[in-house]
């Protein structure tokens, strides 16, 4: 369980590197856009299809898991956070398993539509032809590690208030 | 119907068993959804949900104005600043408060998000206010408020998709919202002050002492050129609204590197702060798009707006019906669906009642926004929430004295179009 | 009962004079045998979703934008090509021929839909704060394009293709940040660029854009005979008329904004002539682009169709 606690947290922490690099290449190529566009007059073509397309999916998604590991995720709180018994294992389920099944069927769907997508070579046709396929991809991923985190804390006790505890 | 309540029950199940909204609201919306059109059809909304949700460049304001503030916040500009503002208004019960208001109306006319506004508020007001003693619940509440000014002074999504649906003057409309803009501000303020005085939460500063406030003010400088360059970069046509966010980035970050005030650590806090509220926004969206359809294909809302285009009731009556409507929508979807369900029928309906377009428009976007700080979702609170670890139950109890504010608001908008239409009128001539 | 869905709003010309008005006419003539529950707005599915829906069953029919399914539908994509058509009706003729039999109509039913008809928005114009003219007025200016041909076709004049999503090209154009859009007239009021324009030419074509009709093939084929026959008679009738009172519309429009003081004016031969050289690369781009072995045989018929 602990290697697993541990692969599972090292891949959500890449990811979430992933999204930040994605993060600034949008801040850099947005500003790169308008300062070549306003000196030079010589626009970075590519810049608006690669953030709609590949960049701003990426960092929306890729992190899905490490912020709900953080605690991200809002919920509502006027219930307390345990409840004893029969209640708590029911709010353990809710909260965790059903969502995992929510998710797991969102990781399914959208991943065999990137893999179709891509077997096909669909192609968004822009400044440049842009393989859609890999621009779907990051979905899949995003929710498939994040299905793995919600099996993983609803098997394992604890864990749940040291990882809420450090924001 | 039947089922119509039985998965609003689930929904209020799920969240009160401390599921995250998002979760919740997708997975109320995925069952709806195969009861109405079967498990087939209902797994494949899913296949591109989350695609075609982030995959809008319409949002990169979201993460590039938040990181904005987090990288001011890091480098300490944005705490010298309201320092300086300290200096001044900081003798006055509730005067960072104010001054947070202030600072919301001069984000909002570069900023057209309600969200991007309410978090970059968050990242850089909000610990000013912690570390002067003022209540997280008043801080908390007033950051979620302000952000939704963005939305009401120009420039602004909402009142731009309204003007694309509904065919309206967008000039008009801009120029429209500035009057009920300031008229919000203003009585936002007046709850601050009646809070000020009545409670503890926003105790008073050190008392006034000139020299110092002109010595401290040398620190809005960096902060006041940022602005000039962000909104001249937009108005001289340099830059889109959304594009002008990475300028703004880029503008933080040369001065933060300028004054060497940021680690490493903190520009990394930074980037992870501002992933982390876009991710948090966008799934929310994402699911509550799935609720949203589940909504589209109940007819529910369109048999209650047919309901009230057919009916002879007096027009007063009808208009309160439909914001009504507009604000119960508002309690469990974004501003954009709303307006995309609502509009085609809503405002056929306030046109053959001889409502004056652009103050319709000004009128929905004001209720639209109010839903913006209701729960069950409340995007505006779950960004400050996210943003300042503030819970969300207090930063509703603290929304609700400036909800009833937001209302009378609303309420003089309504009876009084004037207010609204004397500033376009005025352009026109 | 048919699930419609639909990107436009109901309050869109599109809408008013066509969709709105097939599924009235089909639910009618059919005695409700067909009814329909319209999903205007993208409530059911976003634009580029729409195809899906319909194949995934989500919705039985939509109104596609083809530009929007380049990726599935490429043949049908040569209607977005600069200096074809040049009136609604004329475009609407051709596409409802090429829908009729072809590659066009092929394209569909291999992608699982029976296509039942199809119509074109007015073809694109520009709009600008100065009259342009020749491809030399068009050097280095900020021309908002939506999509690859367009982004080529402002490139083979000289320009810059700049995408910028449309609710802010009104802020962009008012500020300066663009030079020119090219924007079908009949959705400028909606997006009330008028305002910001002083000049808005007539009777160019820098592109088009087409709305197809489709039904799912496997319910489309249930049907009966005389409810399918009805409904693509309807859809004939109902093509052409939103293509009328499309182009009627422009001209009301055009005589509006004469009214406002824009200038609305025509390009002279010789610069019809240079815009049109100029922008045959865009079309050779296209064949190129796409890589089938029939889209020259398609732009071919195309051209021959919108040629008189
Ligand atoms: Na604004
Ligand atoms: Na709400």
């Amino acid at each position: 369980m602990t290697i697993f606690s541990t692969l599972l947290s090292k891949l959500e922490d890449t990811l979430h590197i992933a999204g930040c690099l994605c993060l600034i290449a949008v801040a850099a190529l947005i500003n790169a856009d308008i300062l070549l566009r306003l000196f030079f007059n010589e626009p970075v073509q590519i810049q608006f299809e690669l953030t709609e397309l590949y960049l701003m999916p990426a960092l929306a998604t890729l992190s899905l898991s490490r912020v709900f590991r953080e605690g991200g995720h809002l919920a509502l709180d006027f219930m307390p956070e345990h409840l004893p018994g029969m209640a708590g294992r029911i709010a353990v389920i809710l909260r965790l398993l059903l969502p995992a099944a929510f998710f797991a069927a969102i990781t399914y769907m959208s991943g065999k539509f990137a893999l179709r997508a891509i077997a096909h070579g669909d192609i968004e046709y822009g400044v440049i032809d842009w393989p859609l396929g890999w621009a779907y991809a990051v979905v899949p991923l995003g929710c498939g590690v994040l299905v793995l985190r919600l099996i993983h804390d609803a098997f394992s006790k604890g864990t749940d208030d040291q990882t809420q505890s450090h924001i | 119907m039947l089922t119509f309540t039985v998965i609003l029950i689930l929904l209020a199940t799920l969240m009160a068993f401390r599921m995250p909204i998002a979760f919740a609201m997708g997975i109320a919306g995925f069952v709806g959804l195969s009861v109405q059109l079967g498990l087939r059809p209902a797994l494949a909304v899913l296949e591109r949900t989350f695609f075609d949700t982030s995959s809008s460049f319409i949002l990169v304001a979201i993460p590039l104005f938040i990181l904005m503030a987090e990288l001011l916040t890091a480098g300490d500009v944005t705490r010298r600043a309201i320092v300086a503002c300290q200096s001044w208004i900081g003798h006055v019960k509730g005067g960072l408060a104010m001054a947070t208001v202030a600072a919301s109306v001069l984000l909002a006319a570069l900023v057209g998000s309600s969200t991007a506004s309410t978090a970059a508020m968050a990242a850089s007001a909000f610990p000013e206010m912690r570390s002067h003693r003022y209540s997280d619940r008043l801080s908390a509440a007033v950051v979620s408020v302000g952000g939704t000014l963005a939305v009401v002074v120009p420039p602004s999504i909402v009142l731009v998709v309204y003007g694309v649906l509904t065919e309206t003057s967008i000039g008009k409309l801009f120029i429209a919202g500035i009057v009920p803009g300031l008229l919000t501000a203003c009585g936002l303020a007046l709850v601050i002050k009646l809070i000020a005085h009545t409670t503890d939460q926003a105790p008073k500063g050190d008392p006034f002492q000139l020299g110092k406030a002109v010595r401290n003010s040398r620190h809005v400088i960096p902060m006041a050129l940022l602005m000039v360059a962000v909104i001249g970069a937009i108005y001289g046509g340099i830059a889109s609204p959304s594009e002008a966010a990475a300028l703004g980035v880029m503008g933080s970050l040369i001065i933060v590197l300028f004054q060497r005030t940021l680690t490493f650590a903190a520009l990394n806090r930074s980037f992870s702060g501002s992933i982390r509220a876009t991710v948090m926004i966008v799934t929310i969206v994402a699911c509550s798009a799935i609720f949203a359809n589940y909504l589209a294909f109940t007819r529910i809302t369109h048999g209650l707006l047919e309901f009230v285009a057919t009916t002879d009731m007096p027009r007063e009556v009808i208009m309160g019906i439909i914001i009504l409507a507009l604000l119960v929508m508002g309690m469990f979807m974004d501003q954009l669906a709303i307006l995309s369900l609502a509009m085609p029928l809503a405002f056929p309906t306030a046109m053959a009642l001889d409502y004056n377009p652009v103050w319709f428009g000004i009128v929905v976007t004001k209720t639209v926004e109010i839903g913006l700080l209701t729960p069950p979702l409340g995007l505006n609170a779950y960004v400050a929430s996210a943003q300042t670890g503030v819970p969300l139950r207090t930063i509703f109890r603290g929304i609700v004295p400036f909800l009833l504010m937001e209302i009378l608001v609303l309420a003089i908008l309504l009876l009084f179009p004037s207010i609204t239409l004397w500033l376009p009128s005025l352009m026109l001539n | 009962t048919l699930r419609l869905g639909d990107f436009q709003s109901t309050s869109h010309i599109v809408s008013v004079e066509g969709t709105t008005k097939w599924m009235a006419a089909v639910e009618e003539a059919t005695g409700g045998a067909i009814k329909f529950e319209h999903f205007p707005s993208q409530q059911a599915a976003k634009s580029k979703a729409q195809l899906d829906a319909v194949n995934n069953g989500i919705l039985d029919a939509a109104l596609l934008g083809a530009l929007y399914h380049a990726e599935a539908l490429p043949l049908n994509s040569v209607v977005g090509l600069p200096g074809y058509y040049s009136s609604a009706v004329q475009g609407t003729e051709a596409v409802q021929q090429m829908l009729a039999e072809g590659p066009l109509r092929e394209e569909l039913l291999a992608s699982g839909v029976t296509p039942i008809f199809g119509f074109v928005l007015p073809p694109y114009q520009v709009l600008a704060k100065a009259r342009l003219g020749l491809p030399a007025d068009w050097d280095a200016l900020d021309v908002r394009t939506s999509g690859s041909t367009q982004a080529l076709t402002a490139r083979a004049l000289g320009g810059v293709g700049i995408s910028i999503p449309g609710p802010e090209v009104y802020t962009a154009v008012e500020r300066g940040r663009l030079d020119a859009v090219l924007f079908p007239l009949a959705s400028v009021p909606g997006y009330k660029l008028n305002e910001v324009v002083s000049h808005i030419s007539t009777n160019a074509s820098f592109g088009g854009y087409s709305f197809i009709m489709v039904v799912r093939s496997d319910l489309f084929d249930g049907l009966g005979d005389d409810v399918k026959a009805e409904m693509l008679r309807l859809g004939k009738e109902t093509a052409m008329h939103v293509a009328q009172a499309q182009d009627a519309s422009v001209s009301t429009l055009l005589e509006q904004w004469k009214a406002e003081g824009i200038d609305t004016y025509a390009f002279t031969q010789d610069e019809l002539d240079a815009i049109g050289e100029a922008l045959t690369a865009v079309s050779s781009d296209w064949v190129e682009r796409i890589g089938h072995d029939q889209a020259a045989a398609v732009l071919e018929s195309y051209r021959s169709l919108t040629s008189n």
